[in-house]
């Protein structure tokens, strides 16, 4: 489970880069001294599971999870005002680095450069390659995957684990051939990913962006036999859905999620890591995660223990 | 003290008051030892009624609390997260992918249902399981225990939906709760409940204290539970895994009830409470009655006391009531003694006075003088003796009936008295007589002193009856020692002398002496010579001839009696007249004048048609009856014509007019007697009567005549009758008429008749016969005269 999502990541030009590095730079020279100086930590979050949650009473909308806290905590950490700022999967770069990029046939297209409004991306925020190239990632946090989740009526069968991810990832793609199988660009459920449209997979793409915790309904609303879905929302549907759907497999190896900095604030992300290092060794960071994802240890008892343990070194 | 208070004192005694104090006592413990008895089986009851209703509580609340724990295990097993799981499973999930974390879920539901359901801090199930149906097991919540799953009915449980399952663990029975898990209506696996033990006997013994024996046992199939036990006697044997009471005494309290719904059954042993306390026991019903002896006994001590004490007071009451009715027998004696004192000095006094005056009577008085002459003898003095009679009482006795003659008595009784000194001895005599005793008189003139003191008193009237009456009285005295030396000789000279006033014209006093007892001797003579003259016939009856005065011819005679006795010599009939009124033998007397003069008169009537004029003495007149027939008896035996024969009487008797005498009066008067009054003017001359008596004729007295031609007063007296009797048309007579002055001077005033010595004394029948046969003669003469010339 030590593959990184580098591995399929597709490599933009250089200069691209380079040139989006130096208006970033030339444009948000925002780090932690100008934080500070400024009282404010302000969080980009897309709402994702229970990382982002967002419940909206009548007027008012309220924002909760796991990276909600975590954040508040930094700010609190820092001896800053916290703020949230509601963003999509869509306009989130354009928001933390002031030029937005998207992932386009496996690479990277910027937009027109754009006011930065947040400091951090924090919201379940897969680590991938793509999108290393636009944000510098915090040390990662949290495990992810994508599975694949079916109808319960489905032919579809789940696998029997094989004990190597890898199978795992090729028994299941083995049996996506003329299957309808749901999946969304630019997130992590996006079929460039984990080339899905290899497998002869017959792909849908919603037309409409949807939030990863809509996309079960969706599976279950069209007439489709399969969704991906990251681990965090599969587990929150098999609880939901219960005799509806069912897990099949894994369609990717294992991921990370990170804090997702602009690359002109390494104070920041220094800051912030040194922060996560400090909670994790002192247990209070696996509080927060059981909180929110009780059943989540289940899984990655073992992540979370190294992770505690390599803290505490 | 009266009698009833003291039967209410007696009543109300120390002995009354222990016996009711005893009986209250008595009826006091009686009433606690009932109400401590009826206090103690409602005590049982009550104590019985709470007992069942706090088993029945217990098997109650298991029974809820059972069927509570099944429809929570029930509900469990509907939870989401379990069907999640077995549809998860269903669905061919791998645990690695999907199942693990529904898996996770489950466990974590069943360790929340598992630590969650707590009571008293105690976790209801000791163990929860989820077992499939293969045998499996899901869940475990003690996975470290051990658990048998073969032991788990699971070909029972794919037909019943729940079951109370019983297995015996190392610690006794363990109840299990099952409830079959279905998956689209197919049981897929066992929901494992275990309840927990320790809660269940808590819950089963709340109400059980250490302090009070009890045993409270379940009963499983599975072998018994022990609950409680605090009571002695109820053992549990380990090895066949029951327990039970073991004990002789029948006084414990069983229980036994099943908990519905279960296949359980409670067992409870108490110790009655009663038995433990000692307020409400049997034994403090004893301890009270004991407790009530030694009081009875102290009573009985009491009562014991109080007896001796009652004989005591009882003696001592006996013997005041005693004293108190000696006492009073005393007084009653001493009353008796005094009342007969009274009455014996009352007898005495009566024996020794007078009723009515309460002066001494004669018996006394006689001692009493008796007495005094004694006392005078000693000291050489002498004694006045009054005898008093009043002169008029029997007239006022007579006229004004013996009441007022009593009070006439007691009033004179009262001023003798007065009048006398306190020394003096006044005695009532008997009648209207009393007897004055004067001790110590010095001489006669004293005596007459005491005498006019007395004779004054009478002076003054006596008012009696709204009356006034003048009562005089004449006094006899005689004087010790010179009359008499004993008190009858001195008593009977006194009376002597008063004989001799009253001779003498009543209203003065006498002293006795010696002349005055001859003339009672002589008065005693007479008496005793009278009754032989009458007897003797030697009373002679002369006849004085009564004139016409104008003729000068003889018309009548009065009979006048004449007694010369032998030895006495003439008597003069002023003398036994009085004699025979008071003998009685006026009766005899007159009847002898009434027959011999009428004889002679009717003998008399061939000579010449002489009237016979007979003096009747007004006590004659006492038997009226008897007078008038023997009147008229006399005319027709001696056949003188009625009016030949005069009545004469003297005024006297008109004055004591009666009915009788009123109606005898005329009588006579129809059958032509004549009625003349005698001694006219001498009397009491109240001229009334004689309008009311139809007189013939009217005598005047002689001491008229006697003066009437010296006395001009008398002279006047005789003309005034004269012209009365005219007025009256009453012929009158003249008695005593001795010379012819007299004579010429009735004549001239038109008397009519006349007698007297002028014309011939009183002579004898035959003298009488002469004197008639001689004026016949001359008559006869007188008429040869007139005849020859």
């Amino acid at each position: 489970m030590k593959l990184r999502c580098a591995a399929i990541l597709n490599k933009g030009p250089l200069l691209v880069l380079f040139f989006f590095w130096v208006f970033a730079s030339q444009a948000m020279a925002r780090d932690l001294a100008e934080i500070k100086a400024e009282g404010v930590l302000r969080h980009l979050g897309v709402p994702y599971a229970n990382f982002v949650s967002q419940y909206s009473e009548g007027n008012k909308v309220t924002h909760s999870g796991l990276d909600i806290e975590l954040m508040q905590d930094f700010a609190r950490h820092l001896g800053v005002e916290y703020q949230f700022v509601p963003a999509t999967w869509r306009t989130v770069f354009g928001m933390l680095t002031g030029r937005n990029g998207q992932f386009i046939n496996n690479s990277v297209v910027y937009g027109e450069p754009e006011p930065i409004i947040g400091d951090v991306i924090a919201n379940g925020f897969t680590i991938l390659d793509w999108r290393e190239e636009i944000v510098a990632f915090s040390d990662d946090y949290f495990p992810s995957a994508v599975w694949l989740v079916a109808r319960t009526e489905s032919e579809l069968n789940p696998i029997k684990p094989s004990g190597s991810a890898l199978d795992d990832v090729f028994m299941v793609k083995e049996m996506l051939r003329q299957r309808d199988i749901i999946a969304m660009k630019q997130s992590c459920l996006d079929p460039d990913l984990y080339d899905l449209y290899d497998t002869q997979a017959n792909v849908i793409l919603p037309t409409k962006q949807l939030q990863l915790n809509e996309m079960v309904p969706f599976l279950l609303s069209v007439e489709a036999e399969a969704t991906l879905l990251d681990v965090a929302d599969s587990l929150i549907a098999i609880d939901k859905w219960p005799n509806e759907i069912k897990i099949i497999g894994p369609i990717s190896e294992e991921q990370r999620m990170g804090v997702g900095f602009r690359k002109d604030s390494p104070q920041l992300r220094q800051a912030f890591n040194q922060y996560l290092k400090q909670i994790r060794a002192d247990g209070s960071y696996n509080k927060l995660v059981k909180k929110h994802y009780p059943t989540v240890f289940h899984y990655y008892r073992d992540y979370f223990d190294k992770a505690a343990l390599d803290a505490k070194k | 003290m009266p009698k009833s208070n003291m039967t209410q004192f007696k009543w109300f005694n120390s002995k009354t008051a222990i016996i009711i104090a005893g009986t209250l006592l008595s009826a006091y413990l009686i009433l606690i030892l009932t109400v401590t008895n009826l206090g103690q089986s409602r005590l049982k009851e009550s104590q019985n009624s709470a007992l069942n209703l706090r088993v029945s509580n217990y098997t109650d609340n298991l029974s809820f609390f059972i069927d509570a724990s099944e429809k929570n295990i029930a509900n469990l097993s509907m939870k989401r997260d379990v069907s999640t799981y077995f549809s998860n499973l269903a669905a061919g999930m791998s645990l690695q992918y999907g199942l693990g974390s529904s898996l996770f879920s489950l466990t974590r539901t069943i360790d929340n249902f598992s630590q969650s359901n707590k009571m008293d801090g105690q976790l209801v199930y000791s163990r929860v399981m989820i077992v499939g149906v293969g045998q499996s097991v899901i869940v475990d919540t003690q996975p470290e225990s051990h658990f048998d799953i073969s032991q788990l009915p699971f070909k029972e449980m794919e037909s019943l939906s729940h079951k109370i399952h019983l297995v015996r663990g190392e610690d006794g029975p363990i109840i299990q709760l099952l409830q079959t898990i279905y998956h689209q209506n197919k049981p897929v696996a066992i929901l494992v409940a275990s309840l927990n033990t320790d809660l269940l006997i808590r819950m089963l013994s709340t109400q059980e204290h250490l302090d009070s024996g009890s045993c409270l046992n379940l009963v499983t199939p599975a072998g018994d539970i022990v609950v409680w036990n605090s009571l002695n006697g109820c053992v549990s044997d380990t090895e066949l895994g029951t327990t039970s009471y073991y004990s002789d005494t029948s006084r414990i309290i069983y229980f036994e009830k099943k908990v519905i719904a279960t296949p359980f059954v409670l067992e409870s042993w108490f110790e009655p409470v009663s038995e433990q306390d000692i307020f409400t026991s049997a034994w403090f019903i004893a301890a009270i009655s004991l407790l009530a002896l030694p009081v009875f006994m102290g009573l009985i001590y009491l009562m014991r006391i109080n007896n001796a004490n009652l004989v005591l007071q009882t003696q001592v009451e006996l013997s005041s009531e005693q004293q108190q009715k000696l006492a009073m027998q005393n007084t009653q004696l001493h009353e008796e003694i005094t009342k007969r004192k009274a009455s014996e000095s009352m007898l005495a006094y009566q024996a020794t006075h007078d009723e009515l005056t309460n002066l001494a009577n004669r018996t006394h008085g006689m001692a009493r003088l008796q007495e005094a002459i004694r006392s005078a003898a000693v000291a050489q003095t002498q004694i006045l003796l009054l005898f008093i009679d009043l002169d008029n009482f029997k007239q006022v006795n007579d006229t004004e009936g013996h009441h007022a003659g009593d009070l006439l008595l007691k009033q004179t009784s009262e001023r003798l008295l007065k009048s006398v000194r306190s020394t003096d001895i006044v005695a009532r005599l008997g009648g209207d007589e009393f007897l004055v005793i004067v001790p110590d008189i010095q001489h006669q003139d004293s005596a007459k002193v005491v005498a006019s003191s007395i004779l004054s008193v009478f002076e003054k009237p006596f008012h009696i009856e709204q009356q006034e009456f003048f009562v005089s009285t004449s006094i006899g005295m005689s004087i010790y020692p010179k009359d008499g030396d004993n008190a009858a000789t001195l008593l009977k000279r006194a009376d002597t002398a008063l004989y001799s006033v009253k001779d003498m014209g009543r209203n003065g006093f006498s002293f006795y002496d010696e002349s005055m007892n001859l003339d009672v001797q002589r008065n005693f003579a007479l008496n005793v010579r009278l009754h032989q003259a009458i007897q003797q016939g030697d009373i002679e009856i002369y006849y004085q001839p009564i004139l016409d005065l104008s003729s000068r011819k003889i018309v009548a005679a009065e009979a006048l009696m004449r007694w010369t006795d032998s030895e006495l010599g003439f008597v003069s009939p002023e003398d036994f007249i009085p004699l025979a009124e008071k003998n009685g033998l006026i009766h005899r007397l007159g009847d002898i004048v009434l027959l011999e003069a009428c004889t002679q008169a009717a003998a008399w009537q061939a000579i010449s048609p002489v009237k016979i004029a007979i003096n009747f003495s007004s006590v004659q007149f006492r038997y009226c009856e008897q007078l008038q027939s023997r009147i008229v008896d006399v005319l027709l035996q001696t056949g003188l014509p009625a009016s030949q024969l005069d009545m004469e009487v003297t005024e006297s008797l008109l004055i004591d007019q009666g009915h009788a005498l009123m109606k005898m009066l005329s009588y006579l008067k129809q059958l032509g007697v004549g009625l003349s009054i005698d001694d006219f003017g001498t009397g009491y001359s109240a001229l009334s009567y004689l309008q009311r008596f139809s007189f013939t004729k009217l005598k005047i007295d002689r001491a008229f005549i006697n003066n009437m031609t010296t006395c001009s007063s008398d002279a006047s007296l005789v003309s005034a009758i004269l012209a009365m009797a005219k007025s009256l048309k009453l012929k009158v007579v003249a008695e005593g008429i001795e010379n012819e002055q007299q004579a010429l001077f009735l004549q001239q005033r038109s008397c009519e008749y006349g007698q007297g010595y002028l014309f011939s004394r009183p002579v004898p029948a035959a003298e009488f016969t002469r004197l008639l046969l001689r004026e016949q003669h001359s008559i006869g003469l007188v008429e040869k005269v007139e005849q020859a010339s």
